[in-house]
């Protein structure tokens, strides 16, 4: 008698320590909405960030879910509406969007980016003055290294060219690459990047200051400890073997060969963003 | 049962039937399966594929379905279902989101077109599957999708349908063809069919015409082929048997006996003939080992021997008949050979040739008989001759005596008759016993070199006197230019010439007879001859033509008996001819003469073979202008030609009026004659008369005069006319031209050189001219020989036999000696042996002539062979022995005879080396008004000769043969015109050794011409010293 009671009394509490398990309760819990800029596919986006964010929902016992919009706009209106509670993103350091109140916890591994006006290795344009008439392909009108900063110092040149969105960054590369703009406004690394994948030479006609890359910004709205703890679980991913295979894993699903992980970033470390959008000429 | 009934049916279908039924059934189990296998392979088919499109539709839709669950377009997945739904086979798809909300696209249901008992049999699994749509290993939902089989079975009801109409039409097109194929043929096969049928009944003339395929027309071809090839083996296994048929009854009927044996021997087929021949019937010869013949067990196997090496031979045996009667036969035997060609046994083809040996026996006796008669023939022939000829010997000589005495005319004119009878019934013997031995085969010619020239005109002297005692000309042309120095028979020669040129005096009565000669073919050591004999006689007619060659015949019966003669001259001329490798001809028309032609080939003496051998060209009177009076046109042309080849240039006169005109024109225009040629015998005027006329005249009377005469001319008369020459016809072409050089030379040198003046030769008979020994042991041929040559004024010792001779010539001194041959105790040869014998260790060498009544070749060679000298055939005319005697006499025997009327101026002591006659007749032509002259003529040849004999010494020492010639002929002409006649005879012999390039001989007979020219020398100087002297 004695005996089953003990052991009712065992799996009761076997019960209770698993119902109380941080999967079990992120499971119970809402889920908080992960928001990635869109600069790649929506498909290779979420076989990269996928991964990440169930370690991270894992180890922070904070459960993320990623949420992609269909366009960098509509996610940035999205955004300004606290429509997702972390995002990853250079978007929101525009006077207007800085009042929102995000708060940079973290971003990835590595130096900074830059913007770069290209030209293929074996183009006659020199200068950028040589672009002027000539199409140049940009990412989006709110792509900050593929459009704000590119734009602003042709502005500053006084050249005007015909703009050409291309969507992303891959695709303005490929734009380029193939002749069918004269030049392209893009991110370094990413051109890098695509450089070596698709064995593509270029020359740099200008390049900007180095920015920090994006990062991750956490909604206001989100208590500050499940912001802590995800900001603790992703600067640890790459100390953690599980996560560092994860991270490993998505380096090679994005063929980069930067460093991996990510480190703790604070507002200001992107206060050069900020200084840009007040003194830019784009409109 | 209805097995059994099935299998009649079959056996009743046709060919065509059976084909169709047999495809019909293959195409449709064929094509039955192929669609069974075909549709399950295509249920197969389609299930796999409805499951694979359907695994590749969910594989292909969930990433872009996690698009869109990813940033919540939901309205687009819905889109993007329906889209897929719509285009391909699934039925339907539907969409669960992690959060279970659904979305459908159904697809509208297809009517199945395939019957129920279709999709039974054929069954298409319907494909159903679901795929979790996750990103970056997080789920967003699954997405469910079925396959709907309607389209598939639909489709694979189609391609069922398809292949049934496939194998409907294929049945159908090979039902087709197979008709088409065989409806062309069917006929032709059915034909073949029906000629095999009439064919092997016995209708062998069927034959098919090959149409349709080419398997059946050559199927139809060879049915042709094959009916043609047995109608031919029939055709010929029908003659073959009647050839059989024929051969057995020729075997069995045949006369000769034909029988074979196997290889042991056995008769295995006897013939009838056989059956005769040796009288066993075929049942008692048949399997038996008949011993038909003589043959010893050795032959009998040494045959057997033969005939199994396969040989056919034949042999002659004695055989026994079933009576033992023994007869003769000839065996014909061959080996009788099977398929494999083996021998099994041997025919037999026997003749009795009992009666053929028999006859062959008598004919040999016969053959032997017949020799022996012609043996006996042949002797009586040659002792006959013998026999007929010593009292002919005898008539002849006596009457040539008698002729020398004093007779009356009446006796005169008998003792000619005798003598003409005498000497043709001579000729008579001569023609029989030529014939005879041309018959015999037992004529032999002689090979020897001699000079065609001077055969024919040897003939044509000895024929000019009979020519012209008829009032005949006889004229003979040899190209000057011509090969005459070839070896032949010249006796045989001119025997044909004589008896050709004989006829046609003989047959004609006016006119003239000419004798041609030229080369009608040449080689580098041949010569063939062309002789032609044409008269202007009576003609012979063609039908006597035919047969003018032919033994005793002659033209006709009636000249034959007119002119008399054997009527065989023309058959030996014919023979002899031939024998010398030639042809003759006649060519004649009545009344319009004769020509008969012959030719002959002669061998090239080898000494002149490498060189020219015709006459030299003579050139000594190149440029000299003669004028030809001649009347006769033959003898014209003749002069004509020779002048010409002497560079002369010429022109002839046919009257002596024409004559004097041509002289005196050609006077008038400077360019006057040199000499005229005048013929004796011309129109109107005589040539003396034509001579005094011409040197009447002051204008042409330098022309030099030569005549041409047919009878010794009158010297004197000729020379008192005025002409330098007088010569005698015919003209030796030789003779004529020293006499117009000499007649030419004389006038340059104001002399006359000698005038080749012709004489009789025996003109004047000489006496004690020489000692001879006679040894004749017949008394009448003694007296004969005896008259003759006393008559001739030499010494004569006459003994009786070969023993007496041999005293005689040890005893007494001799110049000659003529032998007999046969006599009692010693023969001529044998004395003559002896004498030569004894004569030996002297070095001298007595002159020995055979006096013999045998006329044949091998009898002058036994003459020599004795050793001696010549050989005179009985009877000899006074000539032939004088001539003989002239020959041979050594000349330092004979004692000068005593003149008549001595020479004026003429004398000497030296007569033996110089010829009294000429230089008496040289001393009266020249001495008559010019005595100094024959002084010069002796002292030119004092001064000429030795340089003459210094060059033939010259010319020896370098073997010269060639200017050893010359300088010989130089010598002996000019030697023999001061009658130096010995040493130019020995000149003669000399020269012609010359010819033959026998220069060791003419060396050695250089030092007897020297010898010879020495005493010449002497007797001319003291002739000289002596005619200086008066």
């Amino acid at each position: 008698m004695r005996l089953k009671t003990i052991t009712g009394a065992a799996m009761i509490l076997a019960a209770a320590v698993m119902l109380h398990s941080p999967g079990a309760a992120a499971q119970a819990q809402k889920a908080y909405s992960f928001n990635v800029l869109n600069q790649r596919s929506i498909a290779l986006t979420a076989q990269y960030w996928n991964p990440i964010l169930t370690h991270v929902s894992k180890k922070s016992g904070v459960p993320l879910e990623l949420k992609l919009a269909k366009t960098a706009q509509e996610g940035n209106i999205i955004g300004e509406k606290f429509g997702y509670d972390f995002m990853y993103t250079n978007h929101f350091f525009t006077p207007e969007r800085d009042r929102l109140g995000y708060k940079v916890i973290a971003r990835p591994a590595g130096p900074g980016i830059r913007s770069t006006i290209v030209v293929p290795q074996d183009s006659p344009i020199q200068s950028l003055h040589e672009l002027s008439g000539k199409d140049v392909a940009f990412v989006t009108p709110d792509a900050f290294l593929g459009y704000w900063l590119p734009m602003d110092a042709l502005l500053r040149a006084k050249v005007r060219i015909n703009v050409v969105f291309t969507g992303n960054q891959e695709a303005s590369s490929a734009q380029l690459r193939v002749n069918k703009v004269a030049a392209a406004g893009v991110n370094s690394s990413v051109l890098a990047r695509y450089a070596r994948r698709e064995s593509f030479n270029y020359r740099a006609l200008w390049t900007s200051e180095a920015y920090q890359d994006l990062c991750i910004m956490a909604s206001p709205k989100v208590p500050a400890d499940k912001v802590a703890a995800v900001r603790a679980a992703l600067i640890n991913m790459i100390n953690d073997p599980e996560g560092r295979q994860v991270l490993e894993a998505g380096a090679d699903l994005l063929k980069s060969t930067g460093d991996l992980g990510f480190v703790a970033a604070e507002n200001r470390d992107y206060d050069n963003y900020r200084k840009f959008y007040r003194t830019t000429q784009v409109k | 049962m209805s097995n059994m009934r099935g299998i009649r049916f079959w056996k009743n279908w046709g060919l065509v039937s059976r084909l169709m039924l047999a495809v019909g059934i293959a195409i449709i189990t064929g094509g039955g399966v192929q669609t069974a296998l075909l549709v399950a392979e295509g249920a197969a088919e389609h299930s796999a594929r409805l499951k694979r499109e359907l695994s590749e539709t969910l594989t292909f839709m969930a990433p872009l379905i996690a698009d869109q669950a990813l940033v919540g377009e939901y309205a687009v997945i819905s889109q993007l279902l329906k889209n897929q739904v719509q285009k391909g086979e699934i039925d339907s798809f539907q969409w669960t989101d992690k959060d279970g909300k659904k979305l459908v696209a159904q697809d509208k249901p297809d009517s199945l077109s395939a019957p129920a008992w279709f999709t039974a049999l054929a069954v298409i699994d319907r494909a159903e599957e679901s795929i979790e749509v996750t990103a970056g290993g997080v789920s967003y939902g699954r997405l469910n999708a079925a396959m709907a089989t309607t389209k598939a079975y639909n489709r694979l009801w189609q391609q069922f349908v398809k292949q049934l109409q496939i194998v409907a039409v294929t049945l159908f097109l090979m039902l087709q063809f197979i008709w088409l194929i065989f409806r062309g043929n069917l006929g032709t096969l059915r034909m073949l069919a029906e000629g095999a049928n009439r064919f092997s009944q016995g209708d062998y003339a069927v034959r098919i015409e090959p149409e349709g395929s080419p398997e059946v027309s050559s199927a139809a071809e060879a049915f042709n082929n094959m009916a043609n090839n047995i109608e031919s083996l029939i055709a010929s296994l029908g003659k073959s048997e009647s050839k059989n048929k024929l051969l057995a009854t020729i075997v069995e009927q045949s006369s000769e006996a034909i029988w074979t044996r196997d290889l042991a021997g056995t008769i295995t087929s006897w013939n009838s003939g056989a059956a005769a021949m040796f009288g066993y019937p075929p049942a008692e010869a048949m399997g038996h080992a008949l011993s038909l013949g003589d043959s010893t067990p050795e032959e009998e196997e040494a045959r057997r021997q033969r005939l199994v090496a396969g040989e056919k031979f034949s042999y002659d045996a004695k055989a026994l008949t079933r009576t033992r009667t023994a007869i003769d036969i000839q065996v014909a035997v061959a080996p009788l050979l099977d398929d494999t060609n083996e021998c099994i046994g041997s025919i037999a083809v026997a003749r009795d040739v009992t009666q053929h040996k028999r006859s062959e026996e008598a004919l040999r006796l016969a053959r032997e008989a017949a020799e022996a008669a012609n043996h006996a023939k042949s002797s009586f022939l040659a002792r006959m001759s013998h026999e007929i000829r010593t009292p002919m010997n005898g008539v002849l000589g006596m009457t040539e005596l008698l002729l020398e005495t004093g007779l009356s005319s009446t006796q005169r004119k008998y003792a000619e008759t005798v003598q003409r009878s005498g000497k043709n019934l001579l000729d008579i013997i001569n023609d029989i016993l030529d014939f005879s031995k041309i018959e015999a085969g037992k004529l032999e010619l002689e090979n020897v070199d001699m000079d065609l020239r001077r055969t024919v005109e040897d003939v044509v002297d000895l024929l000019a006197e009979r020519a012209h005692s008829k009032g005949l000309e006889l004229a003979c042309s040899i190209p000057a230019d011509l090969m005459t120095h070839v070896r032949g028979d010249p006796l045989r020669l001119g025997q044909v010439l004589t008896n050709l040129v004989g006829n046609a005096i003989k047959f004609t009565r006016q006119g003239a007879v000419v004798i041609r000669v030229a080369s009608t073919d040449e080689t580098a050591s041949k010569v063939t001859m062309r002789f032609e004999v044409s008269d202007t006689g009576s003609g012979i007619s063609p039908e006597a033509q035919s047969r003018i060659f032919d033994e005793f015949s002659q033209a006709d019966g009636s000249t034959t008996r007119k002119h008399g003669g054997s009527g065989l001259g023309l058959a030996i001329s014919k023979q002899l001819v031939e024998m010398m490798g030639g042809n003759i001809h006649v060519e004649s028309a009545l009344g319009a003469g004769s020509t008969f032609w012959f030719t002959s080939s002669f061998e090239k003496q080898e000494s002149l073979v490498h060189e020219d051998s015709r006459s030299a060209p003579m050139g000594m009177l190149t440029g000299v202008r003669a004028l030809i009076v001649e009347s006769s046109s033959i003898n014209r042309g003749i002069l004509q030609a020779q002048m010409s080849n002497w560079g002369m240039s010429n022109r002839v006169a046919a009257a002596p009026e024409q004559a004097v005109d041509l002289l005196t024109q050609a006077a008038a225009r400077g360019a006057p004659y040199d000499i005229a040629i005048i013929d004796l015998g011309l129109p109107g005027m005589d040539a003396l008369e034509l001579a005094r006329t011409i040197r009447a005249r002051s204008d042409i009377a330098k022309v030099r005069l030569v005549v041409l005469t047919r009878r010794q001319a009158d010297i004197k008369s000729a020379r008192e006319a005025g002409i330098d020459a007088c010569l005698a016809k015919p003209v030796r072409q030789t003779m004529l031209y020293e006499c117009l050089v000499n007649v030419m030379a004389g006038q340059l040198q104001e002399a006359a050189a000698a005038p080749a003046m012709s004489a009789p030769v025996n003109a004047a008979p000489g006496t004690g001219r020489g000692n001879i020994l006679l040894v004749e042991d017949n008394l009448i041929n003694q007296q004969v020989a005896l008259g003759i040559l006393q008559i001739q004024g030499y010494t004569v010792t006459v003994v009786n036999n070969g023993r007496e001779a041999l005293d005689a010539h040890a005893q007494g001194a001799f110049d000659l000696i003529l032998m007999d041959c046969h006599m009692p105790e010693m023969d001529g040869f044998e004395a003559t042996r002896e004498i030569r014998a004894r004569e030996r260790p002297t070095g001298k060498r007595m002159p020995i002539v055979a006096l013999t009544a045998n006329a044949m070749a091998q009898d002058r060679e036994a003459c020599l062979n004795a050793g001696m000298d010549d050989h005179l055939s009985k009877p000899f005319s006074m000539l032939t022995l004088q001539n003989m005697l002239d020959k041979w006499m050594p000349q330092g025997a004979a004692a000068p005879a005593p003149a008549a009327e001595p020479a004026a101026r003429v004398t000497g002591k030296r007569g033996g080396v110089l010829d009294r006659q000429v230089l008496e007749q040289l001393g009266k032509v020249l001495t008559n008004g010019k005595p100094e002259l024959l002084t010069r003529v002796i002292n030119l040849y004092l001064v000429e000769s030795p340089k003459l004999m210094h060059k033939l010494k010259q010319a020896a020492g370098a073997s010269n043969a060639r200017e050893i010639a010359s300088s010989a002929h130089s010598l002996k002409s000019s030697s023999a015109n001061v009658g130096a006649k010995a040493l130019s005879r020995y000149c003669e012999d000399l020269e012609a050794s010359a010819r033959r390039a026998d220069t060791e001989e003419a060396r050695r007979m250089l030092a007897k011409v020297e010898a010879e020219h020495h005493s010449v020398q002497t007797a001319l100087s003291e002739e000289f010293e002596l005619l200086a002297a008066s």
